[in-house]
């Protein structure tokens, strides 16, 4: 039997986490911005789904160092552009949940995978989308 | 890290310029201390480029150098105001100056030998993508296009 996932709709809502300080920065009009090349990642690119886990879930699950952003599923696909980078393949985000999520330490059903990774230009978009949808902050977590 | 020695490390703490005086009807060259006529965004710029938590101390005099090297050869050009950059730094310790304009954007990573950018142009009938590396002497026009200064990148 051939198992079929349903695609993730254009409208859902994908969360992602930041946390490092030098991946976000303020300026001097205290509007905030994620570094772009942040979303070029080595190794797969992930979003947890909203249809599944809400933003109120969210923000109770994820540890309080890493801050939430979002964009939606239309946004992402839409990073790709065709006439730029004919011969890369559509973007497109994907269902994974996971037995057990190595940041979040549970089990993580709303675990989604971006399809390949993203070239510096879609990066670039997808951080314009993130950083108009920052929903906390990541808390300064001092030593000691 | 970076090529930049103690020697240059210490003059990028305080860099001079050369700006030209009118007195009197006279006009004058005289050294000044660059870092003396900072906008607040580039007061703001100088903040966020100390307080980089990857980033070697020469790799940040090393940025801090360019960025005013730019700064000026922008406003000797234009006679304007370059925008002071949004500043990260990557998980090697390079430091990362992005510029976001309504339609064109560029990312400068300013490695030892060669800066890499990515550049993207979001003009409605000429969305561009571009990415590689640019030599020293190319990134004010990569800046002078990012700025719509120039049409070409």
């Amino acid at each position: 039997m051939i198992e079929t996932v349903a695609p993730i709709p254009d409208h859902e809502i994908l969360f992602h986490f930041f946390g490092h300080p030098d991946d976000y920065a303020v300026d001097a009009q205290g509007k905030m911005r994620l570094r772009s090349h942040k979303f070029r990642t080595s190794h797969e690119l992930s979003f947890n789904r909203a249809s599944i886990w809400p933003l109120a879930e969210m923000l109770r699950l994820t540890p309080r160092q890493f801050g939430i952003c979002s964009l939606t599923a239309a946004q992402l696909r839409g990073a790709y552009d065709p006439a730029a980078t004919p011969k890369k393949q559509p973007l497109d985000v994907v269902p994974a949940p996971l037995d057990y999520d190595p940041l979040l330490r549970i089990p993580n059903p709303s675990h989604a995978n971006v399809n390949r990774p993203l070239t510096k230009a879609e990066a670039g978009r997808v951080a314009d989308a993130t950083s108009q949808n920052i929903h906390r902050t990541p808390a300064l977590i001092t030593a000691g | 890290m970076s090529n930049c020695t103690e020697a240059e490390a210490a003059t990028a703490a305080r860099p001079s310029v050369r700006v030209k005086m009118v007195s009197s009807g006279q006009i004058t060259l005289r050294q000044v201390d660059a870092t003396s006529s900072l906008t607040p965004e580039y007061e703001h710029a100088r903040g966020c480029i100390d307080g980089l938590v990857r980033a070697s101390e020469s790799a940040k005099h090393y940025a801090w150098r360019w960025l005013l090297t730019w700064r000026n050869q922008f406003r000797s050009r234009f006679n304007e105001e370059l925008p002071a950059p949004w500043i990260f730094a990557d998980e090697n310790g390079v430091i990362e100056f992005e510029w976001h304009m309504p339609l064109r954007h560029l990312v400068l990573s300013l490695g030892d030998e060669v800066f890499e950018y990515s550049s993207r142009s979001e003009a409605p009938e000429r969305r561009a993508d571009e990415e590689g590396t640019c030599a020293i002497d190319h990134v004010a026009d990569k800046l002078a296009w990012v700025t719509g200064e120039s049409a070409g990148g």
